[in-house]
């Protein structure tokens, strides 16, 4: 059976400066798991084990906002255990100049996200997907490339996999330049 | 296809099924009346174009891409990951949007299926073909 429903999400923009209580939450509690996590066993090199994976991506009702706020957040602080976690294992992202990249390449030359604003996010949700489009500013570099720092837009298709969401393909609308 | 997990199965060659898949989408796309896009989509699918629009499923079933003619790149990639199958992939098309014409140049999508009542759904769809 197909289900799917339409869920907007809140009209709140997303920004790494000014943030809501439930994005702090999801931060302190995304700061708290890494750092009981140093030394721990039974994770995946370069991931975190299941059950210790922050609350946000093991919540069914999570919404793209808050996954996506996740997501940005440990590309801003380059945590590349999280970011290993968030990452499907078949993750693929598509940028508009052409290049493109897998998981493995991007954990491996991760992009420079200095700071990033979105806008508000359209959500639909199937039985085991969400896709969610939205516009994103960032001050961004990718392979030491600047890009421009306008609103561009984004696809993104989270998965539920395994008791938890992970991210499984990226498309960003951004360009190259200053 | 090799094998089955569940219900889905598992392919031996993602980009064989890929490449089926998003030639059939954009046939599918060559007549006004795109007859089987509504069963084509899946129910969650959204779309996403460089110029900042989209749609829904709804919203594309009713005003949809109309592709005269295409040539799909031999630079495709596609992978499974259960019920998910995510193709990139790059095309040369002629074909306009609500009666604006896209640019004509060799442009990258990336397309996201899900298997569901039987059949690889497209769930997601970016197009990054700037306006002519």
């Amino acid at each position: 059976m197909r289900t799917s429903t339409s869920r907007p999400s809140s009209n709140g923009r997303i920004d790494t400066a000014r943030r809501g209580s439930g994005t702090r939450r999801l931060l302190a509690v995304a700061a708290i798991t890494a750092s009981l996590l140093v030394g721990c066993s039974g994770s995946r090199a370069g991931t975190i084990a299941a059950g210790n994976l922050p609350d946000v991506l093991r919540d069914k009702d999570a919404t793209s906002e808050e996954l996506f706020a996740l997501y940005s957040d440990a590309l801003v602080q380059k945590d590349t255990e999280l970011l290993g976690s968030v990452l499907g294992d078949q993750f693929l992202l598509q940028r508009t100049n052409g290049t493109w990249t897998d998981k493995a390449g991007f954990l491996a030359q991760l992009p420079d996200l200095r700071s990033f604003t979105a806008g508000p996010v359209e959500e639909r949700r199937g039985e085991q997907t969400i896709v969610a489009r939205l516009d994103a500013t960032g001050d961004l570099v990718v392979n030491g490339v600047k890009y421009r720092m306008t609103a561009a837009p984004m696809l993104l298709v989270f998965e539920w996999t395994a008791g938890h969401w992970v991210l499984q393909a990226q498309g960003n609308f951004n360009l190259p330049g200053s | 296809m090799l094998a089955s997990c569940g219900s889905t199965p598992t392919l031996d060659d993602p980009a064989v099924t890929g490449r089926a898949l998003v030639t059939e989408f954009l046939t599918l796309l060559s007549t006004e009346e795109a007859p089987g896009l509504e069963d084509f989509l899946a129910d969650g699918f959204q779309l996403q174009r460089a110029d900042g629009t989209g749609a829904t499923k709804a919203e594309y079933v009713e005003k949809h891409a109309l592709v005269e003619s295409f040539e799909i790149g031999d630079d495709l990639v596609a992978v499974q990951d259960g019920d998910l199958l995510t193709v990139r992939w790059t095309v040369v098309t002629e074909e306009s949007v609500g009666g604006a014409a896209l640019g004509g140049d060799e442009a990258p999508r990336i397309s996201v299926f899900v298997y569901e009542d039987g059949d690889w759904r497209m769930v997601a769809h970016a197009n990054f073909n700037l306006p002519a």
